[in-house]
Order: C-alpha cells, then sequence, then structure tokens
C-alpha cells in the first residue's frame, strides 16, 4: 500500500536541515526557493515491509533574527523533524521554542527531533544531561550527521512509525 | 439499562408507589431495595424531567451527529436535518437579511468576483476569436459547424484554431499538498508530480501570505520553463494543469466545473484522506478529459502577415514612387519652360516616354543656342535620361543673329556687334583688311539685311581724334609785336611736341603722312602787312622750335592769318595777348572721312 504523508523539517537558521535530506531525496527545486519562497519540497520514499511511504518534506527556511518560520506551510502536516544544531546550544533552545509554537499552530502533532552535526562531536555544546531532559519530556531524540548520513535514516523511520494510524 | 440482578417478574409493577402496596410488603421491599428504589426514583424523575432530559441530550448530541457521519456516507441524517436548517436559514432572512448577509459576505464577493472576472475574460476572448474568424472562409466552415452541433461559435473557433496541449493534470489534497490523482499525456516529459504538487501547493501558501490576499484567493498560474502551470482551488482539492502552449481562458471554466465534479464525487475522501491516495485512482478518468491537444494543421493557417506586410510595402512604395515621378515630372516641364525662353529654342512636345523613365524633347535647336546638357545640369537631372530630338534651323532672333555674325565674322577685339532689326552694327577698331571684307561677309550671313560700319574705325583713329582735339586747345603765346618764344610758354611748347610726336606716329599706323599747319596771329594794333609778316614768323619760330624737340619739320607748314582770324576779343590787354599767338590744325590725314 502506499502513503503520502506531508512531513515539515523545522529549526533554527543553518543547523543542516536541507543537507540532511540532500543526499537522501530528489529533489527538482533550486534552493533558491528557499530564499524567496521559504520553503523547499522534498521527496523521500522509505519502504516498512509492504507498504510504501512517499514523505513529501517540507523543508522550511531557518528561524533567525531576521526571518521568522511561515508557520502557514506547517497546516496538513502529518509530522515534523525537529532539528538543532548538536555544536550550537542556542539552537536547541530555539527548536524547544519551535517545538511549542509549531503544536500551538497545527496542534499536538507527532514529531522527531534530530540533534544534528554528530561528526562534529568533540565541538559539541548540547550535553548528554539536556539530550536526557528532551527524552524525559517524551520526546524521540536522534543525533544525526548531515555529512556522514548517521542516523538519518532512523530518524526518518521514527517519525514515520510515530505517525503510522494517525490522520494527517 | 435494565439491572441484571433485578427478579424476572419485577417489571413495572416495582415502581407502584409503596403506600399502595400492603405495610409487611412493602417494610420488606423498604429493607431489601431501598438502595436501588431511590435510584430508581431519581431515573424516574429524570425521565420524566424535560430540563433534565434536554441537558442530557446536549451532552451527548455533539457526539452522536458525528459519529453517524463517521459510519459512512449516510444521507439520513442530512436528510433529517435539511428541512429544519432549511427553514431556518429562511426564516432567519425573512427576519433581518443582514445577519445572513454579513456572515456570508466574506465568501460571496470574492466568489462574485471571480465569476465576473472569469466571465469578462471568457467573453473578451470569445468575442477576439470571433472578430477574428468571422470573415474568413474557415470562420463560415466552423459557423456551420456551430449550427449544426448546436455548439457555441467561440467554443468552435476555440477547439479549431488554438493550439496548446495540456501535458499533466494534477489532483491535489488542499491540506496537505499531497499528490492524490494525475494524469499524463502520452509521451510529455513529465515533472515529479509529487514535488510539483507540494511546492505547488506551497507556493498558493506563500502567495497567500506574501500579497496577505483572502483564504479564497489562490495564485492561479505561473511558469515552469516553457510550460504554464495554472491552478483551479476548490475548498478540499485544486487542480493544476501543466500546459504547453497558449490555452484559451475558458479552458479555466472546463477546470472549475472538472473541479466540482472532483468535489462532489470524492468529497468524503478528500475530507478523510490520511495519506492513502489509492481511494482516488478513480480520478484519473475525469483527468484524463482535460488532457486536451490542440495540434496545429486544425489550426486556422495564421494570417498572412507577409502578405499584408507585403501589400503595405508596396502600397507605400508605389506612393513614394508616383510621388517621385511627380516631382521628377514637374523638374522636367520646368526645363522645358526654360528651353522655351531660351533664344534659338522651339520646343514643339514634350514628356515622359511610355512606360520608361526617359524624358523625351523634340522640337528645333539653333547651333549657336545654349547647350541643352548644361541646361540640364543646372536643372539638377540626370542627363542620361534626356531625349533630347531637336532638329538645328536659323533663328532671326537679335541675339541668335548676332552671335552667328560673331562666329561668321570673327571681330578683332575692341569690335563689338550688335544686331537691330535685321541691321548689323559695327563698332570699335578694326584692322582696314578686315573692314573691307566686313560688308560682303556680313551679307551672307542669315539674319542680317545691312551693315553700318559707321562706329567702325582704324587701328589708333579714336587716339589721333581724341589727341588732335587736344592739339587744338594749344596756343603759343607771344609778346607785343616779337616772335620770341617766350620762357613761360617753353611749357606749352613742349605739350605741342609730345602730341604733334605722338600725332605722327599714329598717322604712321594708319598708314597716312601727317600734314600739320602752324598758323600764326596778331592783335589788331599795327598795320595789316607787318601783322601778317609777324604772324608768319610766329608760326616759322614755333615750327623751328619743334624741329629743334625732334619732330620732322617736313610735316610743318606755317601760315601767317595776321589779324584776320582772331582768336579772342580785343577789349582788353587779357584778350589782346590770347591773339598774339600760334594754333596748330591737321591738315590730314582726316578720320572719319575715308583716307
Amino acid at each position: 500500500m502506499l502513503i503520502k504523508r506531508k512531513i515539515c523539517m523545522v529549526g533554527a537558521f543553518a543547523v543542516g536541515k536541507t543537507s540532511m535530506v540532500r543526499r537522501f531525496v530528489e529533489s527538482i527545486f533550486s534552493e533558491q526557493y528557499l530564499s524567496t519562497v521559504k520553503v523547499t519540497i522534498e521527496k523521500k520514499t522509505i519502504r516498512r515491509g509492504e507498504d510504501e511511504f512517499v514523505l513529501m518534506l517540507w523543508d522550511m527556511a531557518g528561524e533567525d533574527a531576521f526571518q521568522s518560520l511561515q508557520m502557514s506551510y506547517l497546516a496538513g502536516a502529518s509530522g515534523y523533524l525537529l532539528v538543532a544544531d548538536g555544536t550550537r546550544r542556542a539552537t536547541l533552545e530555539k527548536a524547544l521554542e519551535l517545538q511549542g509554537r509549531v503544536q500551538q499552530t497545527i496542534g499536538s502533532t507527532p514529531f522527531v527531533a534530530a540533534i544534528n552535526k554528530n561528526d562534529l562531536a568533540a565541538d559539541w555544546e548540547v550535553t548528554e544531561e539536556m539530550e536526557q531532559g528532551l527524552r524525559g519530556r517524551g520526546w524521540t531524540v536522534f543525533r544525526t550527521s548531515a555529512k556522514t548520513g548517521e542516523g538519518v535514516e532512523e530518524a526518518f523511520q521514527a517519525l514515520n512509525l510515530a505517525m503510522l494510524g494517525r490522520k494527517p | 439499562m435494565p439491572d441484571p440482578s433485578a427478579p424476572p417478574d419485577s417489571g413495572h409493577h416495582r415502581l407502584r408507589p409503596p403506600e399502595e402496596e400492603e405495610p409487611a410488603l412493602s417494610e420488606l421491599r423498604e429493607i431489601l431495595f431501598h438502595e436501588e428504589r431511590d435510584e430508581l426514583l431519581a431515573l424516574r424523575e429524570r425521565v420524566h424531567d424535560p430540563a433534565q432530559r434536554a441537558r442530557d441530550v446536549s451532552e451527548v448530541l455533539p457526539d452522536a451527529v458525528r459519529l453517524r457521519g463517521e459510519s459512512g456516507p449516510d444521507e439520513s441524517l442530512t436528510a433529517a436535518l435539511r428541512p429544519t436548517v432549511e427553514r431556518t436559514l429562511k426564516e432567519s432572512v425573512q427576519r433581518d437579511p443582514q445577519v445572513l448577509a454579513e456572515a456570508l459576505f466574506p465568501a460571496m464577493g470574492p466568489a462574485i468576483r471571480r465569476a465576473i472576472t472569469e466571465y469578462f475574460r471568457t467573453l473578451v476572448q470569445a468575442f477576439d476569436q470571433a472578430m477574428q474568424h468571422s470573415f474568413s472562409i474557415q470562420g463560415i466552415r466552423w459557423r456551420i459547424e456551430a449550427m449544426r452541433t448546436g455548439r457555441p461559435f467561440s467554443e468552435v473557433a476555440l477547439l479549431h484554431s488554438l493550439m496548446f496541449r495540456i501535458e499533466q493534470v494534477f489532483l491535489i489534497h488542499r491540506k496537505t499538498g499531497l499528490l492524490l490523482c494525475q494524469a499524463v499525456a502520452p509521451d510529455a516529459k513529465v515533472l515529479d508530480p509529487d514535488l510539483v504538487s507540494s511546492m505547488l501547493s506551497a507556493l498558493q501558501d506563500f502567495a497567500r501570505d506574501s500579497f496577505d490576499a483572502s483564504k479564497t484567493d489562490t495564485l492561479q498560474n505561473f511558469k515552469v520553463g516553457e510550460l504554464d502551470v495554472w491552478a483551479e482551488q476548490g475548498p478540499q482539492a485544486l487542480i493544476a494543469v501543466a500546459i504547453r502552449g497558449e490555452a484559451p481562458q475558458n479552458f479555466r471554466l472546463k477546470m472549475v466545473e472538472m473541479l466540482e465534479r472532483l468535489h462532489f464525487q470524492f468529497g468524503h475522501a478528500l475530507d478523510e484522506f490520511s495519506g492513502d491516495p489509492g481511494r482516488f485512482a478513480a480520478a484519473h478518468d475525469l483527468l484524463s478529459e482535460a488532457l486536451v491537444t490542440q495540434r496545429r494543421e486544425h489550426s486556422l493557417p495564421p494570417p498572412r502577415p507577409y502578405f499584408v506586410r507585403g501589400l503595405l510595402a508596396a502600397v507605400l512604395l508605389g506612393g513614394a514612387w508616383l510621388i517621385y515621378q511627380g516631382v521628377q515630372d514637374w523638374r522636367w516641364s520646368r526645363l522645358v519652360d526654360r528651353l522655351r525662353e531660351q533664344p534659338g529654342y522651339v520646343i514643339t512636345s514634350s514628356g515622359r516616354e511610355s512606360f520608361t523613365r526617359y524624358y523625351a524633347i523634340r522640337g528645333l535647336r539653333d547651333p549657336q543656342a545654349a547647350d541643352p546638357f548644361v541646361l540640364l545640369q543646372k536643372a539638377g537631372l540626370n542627363p542620361a535620361l534626356a531625349d533630347f530630338q531637336l532638329s538645328p534651323y536659323y533663328s532671326l532672333d537679335d541675339a541668335m543673329v548676332r552671335k552667328r555674325a560673331e562666329a561668321a565674322l570673327a571681330p578683332p577685339p575692341g569690335v563689338t556687334l550688335n544686331m537691330e532689326s535685321g541691321v548689323l552694327h559695327v563698332r570699335g577698331e578694326a584692322p582696314a583688311e578686315w573692314e573691307r571684307e566686313l560688308a560682303g561677309r556680313a551679307l551672307t550671313v542669315a539674319g542680317i539685311n545691312s551693315v553700318d560700319t559707321s562706329g567702325l574705325l582704324l587701328p589708333g583713329q579714336s587716339d589721333f581724334v581724341r589727341r588732335r582735339g587736344q592739339l587744338g586747345g594749344v596756343r603759343i603765346l607771344f609778346g607785343v609785336g616779337s616772335a620770341e618764344i617766350r620762357p613761360d610758354q617753353r611749357a606749352a611748347l613742349e605739350s605741342a611736341a609730345e602730341l604733334l610726336k605722338s600725332l605722327d606716329e599714329l598717322s604712321q599706323q594708319m598708314g597716312a603722312e601727317l600734314s600739320v599747319e602752324a598758323v600764326g596771329h596778331t592783335d589788331r594794333s599795327g598795320p595789316d602787312a607787318a601783322n601778317l609778316r609777324l604772324s608768319q614768323n610766329r608760326a616759322e619760330r614755333v615750327i623751328q622750335s619743334l624741329a629743334r624737340a625732334g619732330l620732322r619739320a617736313e610735316i610743318f607748314g606755317a601760315r601767317g592769318a595776321g589779324f584776320n582770324e582772331p582768336l579772342a576779343g580785343e577789349s582788353n590787354e587779357a584778350e589782346r595777348q590770347l591773339n598774339r599767338a600760334v594754333t596748330f590744325r591737321i591738315l590730314a590725314p582726316k578720320p572719319g572721312t575715308q583716307p
């Protein structure tokens, strides 16, 4: 059975959202869309047993001091990937804040947190305790590396699993 | 809900009020069913209390309605509610139309606006096409087809004339932007439909957010490479088509119709969509209907711009040529006018030679008349285009006769010829031999009837006459009774000598011998004989002096006139002095008369 889902990639600016999905996805749109329309669309296909899941990834422009998340793009999302940069603690705080806002906008929706740039583990500002703290809130947290691909597939699989049986 | 612990025979008798029963039994009941009884009483009260019942129903009503809706497509609830809802709406409108109007306003405004815009857009295009095709053979053929098939002419024209192809049709879930179904034209280059759908949906959101448009306003079209993407949005789904070429605006109406049909057919599935596009497979056939292809060969042959442009250019060129020719003809006729004014020309006819650029001028021309080509060049006309057909003739015009005479007689420099009514007037100095032949030759020139040579002089003659006049005024004065040259008369004597010298030379030039008479005069005083002698002496003395100055003595003759030829009166000494003098008279040659 073929199932299609809308997924949003949410996170602070330059946490590696786009890099994270680029090597796993198909895309026909130039990255210019990110700067102008503030979203670009990628497509990722996941197999699980007999089922094929087509995840339409709405890679939303990261939020920073100069631009804010275009909340209207969240509408209809079945789930979202909350991305932070392990080397910048502030991005984790931003992720927390964004999660709150996303939940406010589209209600309680499955999500998975990905703390990216695991390949730079030595420079990490995000500590084990902080991660545990997130898990304590009931979050599913993955350490990922857009560079090596570590944890990325797993994060998407986990998100897909979380969305199973739920309406978008 | 029945109590399973209740005895099977209890029935409704259980609920009889206790006072109607026997006291012992009633007591037993009281002991056995004390709690249940109270409960039952409370329930009875609740069932009989309409206010309480309303409260109870109100608690479960929303859930009940929802449950009914979820149990599948069932029209019974809708059917049950419809009359009430309709009545309610009707009554609301009757009571205060403003309430409903205000509620509907945000929805109605854009809908009406869009409908009107769409209508006008379609109308304009239909009109355009109708105008384009009405007057052609093709147009008439289409009109017949429209009458035959009962379709509007604009639709027939549309079907025939426009060149476009719908390559891809997408049905997209509005809320998620996910592709539900797509139809693709055979061998069309396909864009990844999932990505296009999501991006389209993102662009819709973006456009709405960026331009602060209302929820109902949507991005209707945009370009992807050489494809036009048109989108039409419904409440739950949108249709997008990828078009190659120029689709007509009323294709959009087809999209709207299709969208309405899809909503009707799949409304429930759209509402419940949970990521499984399988339920929309049936939409494929409907979407495929939109895969219209308009091939070029069916289209009206495009208006022949080259023909029209060529025609226009020809008309302009023709006009320019006519204007150019007009100007040229005018310039030629000006030239002909000028030739007519010229002496020595008789123009009998002129004009452009048929179908050529050449201009013919026919007539007569005196060989001495002005060169026509010089006049042509002065007028700025191309000599190569001139066709002069001029026969030679002798003009009797004075100017022409004079020119002819000049050519025939070759007058020496200083001689001028003038013609006046057939008479050639010759003036100036000419050698004697030329003058001798003049009369004979002049009369052979056409147009000369006689020759007037009275103004003709020999070379030097006019000088001779002038100096002779000067000499006539010269007086050598003498003292009383004296024939001695006074010193104060030397200047007069010198000027006389100079004049006589040149007169001698001029005479020799003319081939004549100069003969001069020096005449002596006296005043009245003294006897005549003495005066005659004295005057003779005076003349001779002057001649002697002149001879000494280098003049030939043989040209002179001396004569004493005494007081017989007085030069002045005798009333005073000054006058008497004038009479005591020697004057000169040229005896020969005598110009003006034949030598």
